[in-house]
């Protein structure tokens, strides 16, 4: 594998055409299988009136699929008492380990993981995700990979099956190691780095803290790929500059759902991979596929088995498909992903997110990574309030206090499009 | 005394700075252990000469993956292909010893990046063929170490019910409240709850009224990361150390070397880490050393408290 070719493997650029038939042919396995083995999509089927048969187009599949929500599993093991709730699509494999989803409404599932997959589908996913994200093998790769979690257990294994070094400093991606991540940086001078938002943010003010110049200590470090949150376009010109990056990607997925891409060096979307899930768009109301370009809810279903199956799962997160060619050459769909649908709202014909709002915060410096809460407003508005931690640069300067709010105000207009309305107090959340 | 230290350990040994030049050779006996480290030690060589590996590293050995031996300790380790292997033997032997069997779950309440999950699964690090469940059959589940999510550590137990967990002593407290506050019947849920414990021994009263309180079996498991050392306690209290893995010596002050026996500060040559070797590491626990077999009826060197 040398380091200068654009894709991971030849999966990546096959005709649209020829990923779209396979596509209904092994969703309509898939379909059969679960109907057969997995007793939640058997029920949930039932329910639908639908019966196995043969899918042929997006429509159809939509028509005729009931969607999944994290509710509908949350219920399921409640009533089960039990971590299987009936989508575990495992066979006679031995369950390697069993991961948790994320903790969205307060309720952590379960995903059961087996080799036969981890070795497949699930590592090569990752290790397309890496390679878009400019891991390349020889590299070393500082990241900590947290065990309980679906989709970042898999980062040390495509690492090493690229051909990079994986280099694990010690905690998980709370602020308090952010330490512990500098420490390893500056010893081992790593080429890539695998983070969260929140991480880097962290680490930031580290440096900061103790008044390290991150150019400095990052002078090793060429690019950096981040989970966990949109990256507004201000904070991505803001980290690349102050760590001297050649490159800042975004991934982006659902642990619920186990799906997951990143950005190519285009940066229009993530890269999600057809010949391993498929990826719907939808209304949140009425369930029906938008265009691309349209925002509705992400729908994802697992096009592999051996694990865990998400079929129709609704993440509940905001997205929209990305339309026209990708100039990286990948066939593959582009998904944007813009953040949960619970902290958005939802106005006739659009979906204001938290993405919009962090777009425009982080564009005004004092305000950049300040916590915040978004909220409807009545007659099709919305409320922006700020966390009380984010009051601190008006604290005591009323004029500046207010040329602040303005500015916030006129650019969320300018980039929502509806009447917005900034105000301080609360517990942010954003 | 290094006639019971395989040659390789003392051969991948040589290639480190650290020990290269603490290694004596007297020409008729061979080459001997070379005097004890402390982790002061490891840490003042780190720090004089900007290495990681505190003078550790073997060059001739091909690091599969580099981690951080514990928090906060500026001090890594890089572990070839072999090493990650043995360390999955090991940490399997401990599990062993607790009654871990195949089918079971085992819940780990500690970071991704602890020894003691890295090393519970293939899954969680690479160039692992089989970590110590695969070893055994069984199904772990990590929890992350934070003590603000001592809620999901209960919410584990509650839908998957494993033989064993294992939680770290720092978020013991946090754990024992949340089974309080919830009023969960642990016994209901899990068999036994093994406190990970660094380079420390709890206190006979302290697991026993952790025993009470939860109202399952409570033991522990000890750590010492810079040897990449684990000790399984068995029913009676005593530290087993399996000696396929580790060998075990304790140091008294002022004695000249240090002794296969008796009372003194706890000190581990571990037999199977060539990345990064680990020759008589010198904690700073004070253990009484014990040879012959244990009161549980199981043979090999055990560690017990010395009062």
């Amino acid at each position: 594998m040398t380091a200068d070719r654009e894709f991971y493997d030849d999966g990546e650029c096959r005709p649209p055409a020829e990923l779209e038939r396979r596509r209904w042919q092994r969703i309509s396995r898939l379909l059969r299988y679960a109907h057969d083995n997995l007793p939640f999509y058997r029920q949930a089927f039932a329910a639908a009136g639908y019966a196995p048969g043969p899918i042929r187009c997006a429509d159809e599949f939509a028509a005729k699929i009931p969607r999944t929500r994290k509710a509908d599993l949350i219920a399921a093991t409640r009533a089960r008492g039990s971590a299987r709730v009936g989508i575990e699509a495992i066979g006679r494999n031995r369950v390697s380990c069993v991961v948790m989803t994320s903790g969205t409404l307060g309720f952590n599932t379960f995903a059961f993981l087996t080799a036969a997959d981890l070795n497949a589908g699930n590592l090569r996913n990752a290790a397309r995700e890496l390679w878009l994200a400019k891991v390349r093998p020889g590299m070393r790769v500082l990241t900590l990979s947290p065990a309980w979690h679906a989709l970042a257990l898999l980062d040390t294994r495509a690492i090493t099956a690229i051909g990079a070094q994986p280099i694990t400093p010690w905690g998980t991606f709370a602020p308090r190691f952010s330490a512990n991540f500098l420490d390893a940086v500056a010893r081992f001078r790593p080429e890539h780095m695998l983070v969260t938002v929140p991480a880097l943010r962290a680490i930031l003010e580290e440096c900061e803290r103790q008044r390290l110049a991150p150019r400095a200590i990052f002078r090793s470090v060429r690019y950096v790929a981040t989970a966990g949150e949109a990256l507004s376009p201000a904070f991505r010109r803001h980290v690349i500059r102050e760590l001297g990056l050649d490159d800042l990607f975004e991934r982006g997925g659902s642990s619920d759902g186990m799906f997951g891409g990143s950005e190519c060096w285009a940066h229009r979307g993530h890269h999600i991979f057809a010949d391993l899930h498929y990826i719907e768009v939808v209304d949140p109301q009425t369930g029906r596929p938008l265009p691309p370009g349209r925002r509705g809810s992400a729908v994802v279903t697992n096009l592999t088995r051996d694990r865990s199956v998400y079929v129709r799962f609704d993440t509940e997160d905001v997205a929209e498909i990305v339309g026209g060619d990708c100039p990286c050459g990948r066939t593959h769909p582009l998904v944007e992903l813009y953040g949960r649908l619970s902290d958005s709202v939802r106005l006739p014909g659009r979906i204001v997110a938290p993405a919009d709002v962090r777009a425009c915060l982080d564009e005004l410096p004092p305000l950049m990574g300040r916590s915040f809460r978004l909220e409807p407003l009545e007659r099709d508005g919305v409320s922006v309030r700020l966390a009380e931690a984010a009051l601190r640069p008006f604290a005591g300067a009323g004029d500046v206090t207010e040329t602040l709010r303005d500015r916030l105000t006129q650019a969320l207009q300018r980039r929502i499009g509806v009447r917005v309305s900034v105000v301080g107090g609360g517990d942010g959340g954003g | 005394m290094a006639s019971s230290v395989p040659v390789s350990v003392l051969s991948a040994a040589s290639g480190a700075p650290l020990y290269a030049r603490r290694l004596a050779r007297p020409q008729s006996s061979g080459p001997s252990l070379p005097p004890p480290t402390s982790l002061d030690e490891l840490l003042a060589w780190a720090a004089k000469h900007d290495d990681p590996f505190a003078g550790r590293r073997n060059p001739g050995a091909a690091a599969a993956c580099i981690i951080q031996v514990d928090d906060g300790l500026p001090l890594y380790l890089a572990l070839t292909a072999a090493d990650l292997a043995a360390a999955a033997r090991a940490l399997a032997s401990c599990w062993r010893l607790y009654g871990i069997r195949r089918g079971d779950y085992v819940l780990i309440y500690d970071y991704g990046t602890s020894p003691l999950t890295l090393f519970a699964s293939w899954c969680y690090v690479p160039a692992l063929r089989r970590g110590a469940a695969d070893l055994i059959g069984a199904v772990p589940v990590c929890n992350d170490g934070l003590p603000e999510l001592a809620a999901r550590a209960l919410h584990v137990l509650r839908y998957l019910r494993p033989r064993v967990m294992f939680v770290d002593r720092q978020v013991m407290p946090a754990f024992v409240q949340q089974v309080s506050d919830q009023h969960a019947v642990l016994a209901d849920w899990v068999g036994l709850v093994v406190v990970a414990v660094d380079e420390e021994l709890l206190p006979p009263e302290q697991l026993a009224a952790w025993t009470a309180g939860l109202g399952v079996p409570v033991r522990a498991v000890l750590r010492a990361g810079p040897a990449l050392f684990f000790a399984a306690q068995c029913e009676g209290g005593a530290f087993h150390v399996d000696r396929r893995f580790y060998r075990v010596e304790t140091v008294k002050e002022g004695a000249p070397r240090p002794s296969g026996s008796g009372a003194g500060n706890l000190c581990i040559t571990n037999l199977f880490l060539r990345g990064t070797p680990a020759v008589r590491y010198q904690t700073g626990l004070s253990v009484l050393l014990v040879r012959g077999p244990c009161r549980c009826g199981r043979p090999g060197a055990v560690l017990r408290s010395p009062v």
